[in-house]
């Protein structure tokens, strides 16, 4: 017997067994909360029915364990993804590339880091066919919804990277802002955030929301497109955060972090929820990529309404999403009630009935401009409004 | 279940493993290696083991049955007529009834069958025991759960090596597992499963990449970055399983016969094909080149068995125009070498002969991973030239252009080749902590990229 095939043999076997022995220990850890799994792999859901589908539930759910339990699961991810990042930040320097590929988020967007700028872009997973289609039924829908007798207003803040000096023509987004400016009924008053004057400073690097700068100048913008007076507002730092936003937590980078930035205004209108959906968990700011944006402003429902009590005003609708968190309450302040709906967490929204019934004037679509565009998170708004 | 799992790596085999060794008895061990096997094809197709378990006692009466009778040629028949039947009803079904319809210019449809995992496999390996059975090259066997264990034993079930009954009949009965032979096994295991995992997963990302893109923007450098991307993933894909196969068969005291044999570096397509998949291009020359004749025929009757053969061959791999069309584009080459060609090429300088063979399997994958023959068309005007250059930010964009691509994408290349083979490495810890390091980076590679970490939906 030799002492060299012994040393493949035990080797091979010590990590085997060691692996097997440590996913009850980790379960153990993880169900007491002593360590977390970030990320966690998530177990797909079968939709059909029988013997089959719930063996292959069984089978996804212990395919996700046997992943998520896996001793030093974070550890290692994150050391994989920091040497992905700092060995071709270092090739793509040479090559005298900014944008580096660090794989796709859960809306299979893909995910670009600028070396040079330490910040993180999304492009879109369609081809341009796709895009196509999507952004005809998306002018469809806000045709039909302006036929309301109502002034409408459409403000776009574009996360993609906006401009085709650097990848494939079907990405440029100005193209297809163009496009559906063109294609939309006249009436509807449409203004986007300047990126050239501010990108980098109205986003944050590693999240795909807007930071308090973005959201001001969205507000301000908002109101220009209205014709209402802007109020001035401070944008103030939250002080001992490291937000790493979901960008970041897709690509698994521990190490870029962003200030959280917030406007400093109060809500002085009175809020009321009609819950529709239910919230997420709220996280401890233990976790290293707890999201301070969802964290802070909290607000997944599916509608929100505030009322100013200031009946001279006109009532607004906001169709939005987590975009509108940040600033809907400074929009507030200048009408008498404002509702803020989010089709995305609501089966069926009766819009025209809703027009009428809370006497809306003015409408205004503040979403990712992604999802107005495009519906690229398939929230299908169009047979949720009844169109 | 597949190899590159982290199921099959930390759960499977270390029950199976425990299970396995704690038994001494030879049937007792079989049965437990029958057990597990069937656990490892219902993992992923649970319905499906019913059809493996009809197919194991049908064929094992058709053999007892070619045995006893007197009418051996008819239980024969039989047998063929229900192997290859089960292979056309669950695998070639709708590609038939395809082209009756195109042909009787009718409408039917039928409910799509799911294609059971590993049927072409399973379904060779019973045929060679059935026709050795009547051929007299090998004992019938009358322990069901023997043959059971056979067919199913799950080191290659589902991705071969075709391991012929007359391979492993005497290991089934008596076969002497070792801590030499489970050593040499464990380090043919990693081999295959870094081949698989950190070789061809990788470098199998850029073909899928770059052909995700229309033929105008990939054109003709991407065209042909993605057949050699393609070409490097299908060969250290499939050669993995196959050492992972012959690891693990190795490890239980089983001896396959190698699959493998540095297809790449073959001099024309016939060399080629005694070198890739050779478990298969034996089985066809065995079992149905040879029955019709061979080579030992008219020159008219030669082509017509290589035509049927290729023909075979290509369907084979899948119910599709295109893999026809890919193993009549063999068949020709073959035709062509024995006629003229393969004495042109011994006269020129072996490169250029292993030129040729690189660039006639190039185009033959550019066929193979086509989906249908227009996709065939368009890969090969693009690799032409008549699409144009391409994109270049499509290597970028794409996220194809960083370290680890580059450097399995030049590893790929180099271990196509004997190099490793003649750059022996003496120290046999050295070796061993190489592949040792190997299994833990393959682990890594499949825990990431597995990772899938947006658990929270988009705001």
């Amino acid at each position: 017997m030799k002492s060299s095939n012994k040393y493949i043999v035990v080797i091979f076997l010590i990590i085997l067994y060691l692996v097997l022995l440590s996913y009850p220990i980790n379960y153990i850890l993880v169900s007491k909360g002593i360590i977390k799994v970030y990320n966690p792999q998530a177990s797909q859901i079968s939709d059909g029915k029988g013997i089959s589908a719930k063996i292959e539930n069984i089978r996804n759910n212990l395919e996700a364990k046997t992943i998520n339990y896996f001793p030093l699961y974070n550890k290692i991810n994150y050391i994989d993804s920091e040497f992905y990042i700092k060995s071709n930040s270092y090739l793509y320097n040479l090559l005298d590339k900014d944008f580096l590929s660090v794989g796709t988020n859960y809306d299979n967007e893909y995910i670009y880091k600028n070396i040079n700028k330490n910040f993180y872009i999304l492009k879109s997973q369609y081809n341009e066919d796709e895009l196509n289609k999507r952004i005809d039924s998306q002018l469809k829908l806000y045709n039909y919804l302006s036929s309301s007798n109502v002034d409408m207003y459409i403000y776009l803040p574009n996360r993609y990277e906006f401009n085709n000096k650097t990848y494939l023509d079907i990405n440029d987004m100005n193209k297809y802002i163009a496009y559906f400016k063109s294609n939309l009924n006249p009436k509807i008053k449409v203004s986007e955030l300047n990126q050239e004057k501010g990108y980098y400073n109205y986003f944050y690097k590693t999240d795909h929301h807007w930071n308090g700068y973005g959201a001001l100048q969205g507000y301000q913008d908002i109101m220009t497109m209205m014709g209402i007076k802007y109020n001035n507002y401070e944008v103030k730092k939250m002080s001992g955060i490291a937000f790493r936003g979901s960008m970041a937590k897709s690509a698994a980078d521990s190490s870029l972090t962003d200030d959280f930035y917030y406007i400093d205004a109060s809500i002085s209108c009175k809020t009321s929820i009609k819950d529709n959906y239910k919230p997420m968990q709220k996280l401890t700011n233990k976790d290293l990529f707890y999201d301070y944006y969802v964290g802070y402003y909290y607000g997944m429902y599916g509608e929100v309404s505030y009322d100013c009590l200031n009946s001279k005003k006109d009532n607004v609708l906001i169709l939005g999403d987590s975009y509108t968190w940040s600033m809907d309450f400074l929009i507030a302040n200048h009408f008498n009630k404002t509702y803020i709906v989010n089709l995305r967490f609501l089966d069926h929204f009766d819009y025209k009935d809703f027009i009428t019934k809370n006497n809306i004037k003015k409408v205004i679509v503040l979403n990712e401009t992604q999802t107005t565009l495009f519906d690229a998170y398939n929230h299908h708004p169009e047979k949720k409004v009844g169109m | 279940m597949v190899f590159s799992s982290l199921i099959f790596l930390f759960l499977f085999i270390p029950a199976f493993l425990v299970t396995y060794f704690v038994f001494k008895k030879r049937n007792i061990r079989n049965y437990v290696l029958l057990l597990f096997s069937v656990f490892f094809y219902a993992w992923g197709e649970p319905i499906y083991i019913l059809l493996i378990i009809l197919s194991t006692l049908a064929n094992y009466y058709f053999a007892i049955l070619i045995d006893k009778e007197k009418n051996k040629k008819l239980y024969l028949i039989l047998a063929l007529i229900f192997n290859i039947g089960l292979i056309v009803v669950f695998k070639y079904n709708s590609f038939f009834i395809d082209i009756f319809n195109n042909i009787f210019n009718t409408n039917i449809i039928l409910s799509k069958i799911p294609l059971p995992i590993g049927i072409s496999f399973f379904t060779f390996q019973i045929l060679s025991y059935v026709i050795d059975v009547y051929q007299k090259k090998v004992k019938v066997q009358k322990n069901v759960l023997f043959l059971g264990t056979y067919i199913v034993a799950f080191p290659q079930l589902i991705a071969g090596p075709i391991v012929r009954y007359e391979t492993v009949e005497k290991e089934l009965i008596d076969r002497k597992e070792n801590l030499e032979d489970f050593a040499i096994g464990i380090r043919r295991f990693i081999k295959g499963l870094g081949k698989k995992v950190l070789i061809a997963n990788t470098v199998g990302m850029v073909a899928t990449a770059i052909f995700s893109e229309t033929p105008l923007v990939y054109g003709l450098l991407g065209s042909w970055i993605g057949i050699i991307a393609y070409a490097i993933q299908i060969y250290f894909d499939f050669s993995g399983y196959s050492d992972m196969a012959i690891g693990m068969g190795k490890m239980l005291g089983f001896n396959y016969l190698e699959n493998f044999n540095f297809p790449y570096i073959a001099k024309s397509v016939a060399d080629f094909w005694r070198r890739w998949h050779i478990s298969l291009s034996t089985f066809f020359r065995d079992y149905v080149y040879i029955p019709l004749g061979g080579n030992k025929v008219g020159k008219l009757k030669w082509i017509r068995n290589v035509l049927i053969v290729w023909t075979i061959t290509g369907l084979w791999h899948g119910a599709n125009y295109n893999f026809v069309l890919w193993g009549l584009y063999f068949a020709i080459l073959l035709i062509l070498e024995k006629l003229f060609l393969q004495k042109l090429l011994d006269k020129i300088p072996k490169i250029f002969s292993h030129i040729y063979l690189i660039i006639i399997i190039l185009f033959s994958w550019a066929i193979f991973r086509s989906e249908n023959l227009l996709e065939v068309f368009n890969t090969i005007k693009s690799m032409l030239g008549f699409n144009g250059i391409g994109n270049l930010q499509l290597y970028y964009y794409t996220g194809i252009i960083n370290i680890k691509t580059i450097l399995f994408f030049i590893l790929g290349i180099l271990l196509s080749t004997p190099i490793l083979e003649k750059a022996k490495i003496k120290n046999i810890y050295i070796k061993d902590t190489i592949l040792l390091v190997i299994f833990i980076l393959s682990i890594i590679a499949i825990l990431t990229s597995s990772y899938n970490p947006f658990i929270y939906f988009r705001f």
